[in-house]
């Protein structure tokens, strides 16, 4: 209805500007020919303007607008009985408290909490945090049809899909909570697993493969794009240092792989290698 | 002409009204209101009277803010009003004020907003035929025709805007809405070309 209108407009109003004017028209002439041109249903004299269809307040106006949270009211303090907040505003009677305010964690000069508790520990700057997440949460992913099975799920699959979560420190951590739910084999390439996440999954026919990431290749792997937006190349995955090799079982692939690796071929390799 | 309807058919949220417009009337505020607190007002820092034996209030100045010509507490000082929005949600915004205008029928496209000469009378015969107008804005692609602007400056009523400066305020002030053809096209391509960061 819209849009006839407008092209009847279109039509109309182009033929009004683009005319010369005509001098000294009769008002009454010129506003029945513009009245003709309306589309058909337009001008409807059955009953009241609302029955109509032609709106009597406007959708959108300045006086009828509001957003969806309400403005709070601020507390002002001193101002009166009845805002609970008068006379004494809140601090109670005389004191230094109610006069100036005693510094935080002062106790009058008793020893304070700080000072009484012994210190404890230090900061390992070389500690790793990883994300866990249970395979029953994968179970739940595979089932939503959100993961594919038969790929190899990476780190990067788990954060796409949503089951770790937007901040992924230095890794996955696979735990087994929820394992009786995994009944198809998966293969799955994470930071570290917990023995009985791999043992469910190795009895349901899956594999788990530990891969070792440093956090420019964490970036690598979550987010290519970022590197190609500052147009460098993918860098080149770094092997685990000596202390962490135990852990893991190979070294993670850039980009994200697809493919999964299967152990026997590390192990002839390995066996080959060492021969 | 069918009109693009991600840009003139959008559903109609007036908290991103409400937040668009209160954007663009902060921003436009000037804040150069300013009093003096009591290190700024001009007079002496002398302590008026002893604080002891003399039967009046003890005081240290006589600029304070229970005095006259004292110093003003907590009062306003030169500052920017303008709040952040989104540049996202300013777009929208925008679309829905299209579409709202479009949606009650009071969008119009012509082809082109030639007028034959710089007289105001045509405008204002154009205007008394349109029928329920009370302000209405006129919307052109490019610069304004120099005729156009002649015309319409002595009518309070009806506003000539270049599609630049096309904005959800000025599209509320006025009840009609009247764009060109151009004006229409360069809208829906800025709509539709993505905002860089």
């Amino acid at each position: 209805m819209i849009r006839s209108r407008l092209s009847s407009l279109l039509s109309t109003s182009s033929f009004l500007l683009n005319t010369k004017p005509i001098p000294n028209p009769s008002p009454l002439f010129q506003f029945r020919s513009f009245t003709y041109f309306h589309s058909p249903g337009s001008i409807n004299n059955n009953g009241p303007l609302w029955l109509q269809g032609i709106r009597a307040y406007s959708l959108l106006s300045l006086n009828d607008l509001r957003d969806n949270v309400p403005r709070k009211q601020k507390t002002r303090k001193g101002r009166g009985i009845g805002s609970s907040m008068g006379k004494t505003a809140g601090r109670g009677n005389k004191g230094q408290r109610a006069r100036k305010g005693v510094r935080l964690g002062f106790e009058g000069g008793q020893t304070p909490m700080r000072r009484r508790s012994p210190k404890r520990g230090f900061k390992n700057p070389f500690s790793l945090t990883f994300q866990p997440v249970g395979l029953g949460n994968i179970a739940k992913l595979i089932n939503a049809g959100k993961i594919d099975s038969h790929e190899l799920i990476t780190m990067k699959t788990l954060k796409d899909v949503g089951a770790v979560g937007k901040q992924i420190k230095d890794g996955v951590r696979l735990m087994g909570r929820g394992a009786d739910q995994i009944k198809w084999p998966i293969n799955m390439e994470v930071s570290r697993v917990t023995i009985r996440a791999k043992a469910a999954t190795e009895a349901a026919g899956g594999s788990v493969r530990r891969v070792y990431y440093n956090k420019l290749g964490i970036r690598a792997l979550l987010k290519p794009e970022w590197f190609a937006k500052k147009r460098r190349l993918l860098p080149r995955a770094a092997r685990p240092p000596p202390k962490l090799k135990d852990k893991v079982d190979s070294i993670g692939r850039l980009p994200a792989p697809t493919k999964p690796l299967p152990f026997f071929t590390e192990e002839a390799a390995a066996s080959n290698v060492s021969v | 002409m069918v009109l693009a309807g991600d840009v003139f058919d959008v559903p109609i949220r007036k908290d991103i009204i409400h937040r668009v417009v209160r954007w663009q009337l902060a921003k436009r505020q000037q804040g150069t209101h300013s009093t003096k607190t009591i290190s700024e007002v001009s007079g002496t820092g002398r302590k008026p009277w002893p604080q002891k034996k003399t039967g009046r209030a003890r005081h240290g100045s006589l600029r304070g803010p229970q005095f006259r010509g004292g110093a003003t507490m907590h009062g306003p000082k030169p500052r920017s009003h303008a709040i952040k929005v989104n540049k996202k949600v300013r777009r929208l915004g925008l679309k829905i004020a299209l579409s709202a205008r479009a949606a009650e029928g009071k969008l119009l496209v012509f082809e082109d907003l030639e007028v034959p000469t710089h007289k105001t009378k045509n405008i204002v015969n154009y205007v008394e035929q349109m029928e329920d107008t009370k302000k209405l804005l006129l919307v052109d692609g490019g610069p304004i025709n120099e005729k156009l602007k002649l015309a319409t400056q002595n009518l309070h009523y009806v506003n000539v805007l270049p599609s630049i400066g096309l904005n959800v305020y000025s599209i509320l002030l006025h009840n009609t809405l009247v764009m060109s053809r151009d004006a229409v096209n360069r809208i829906v391509e800025r709509m539709h070309t993505p905002i860089n960061r």
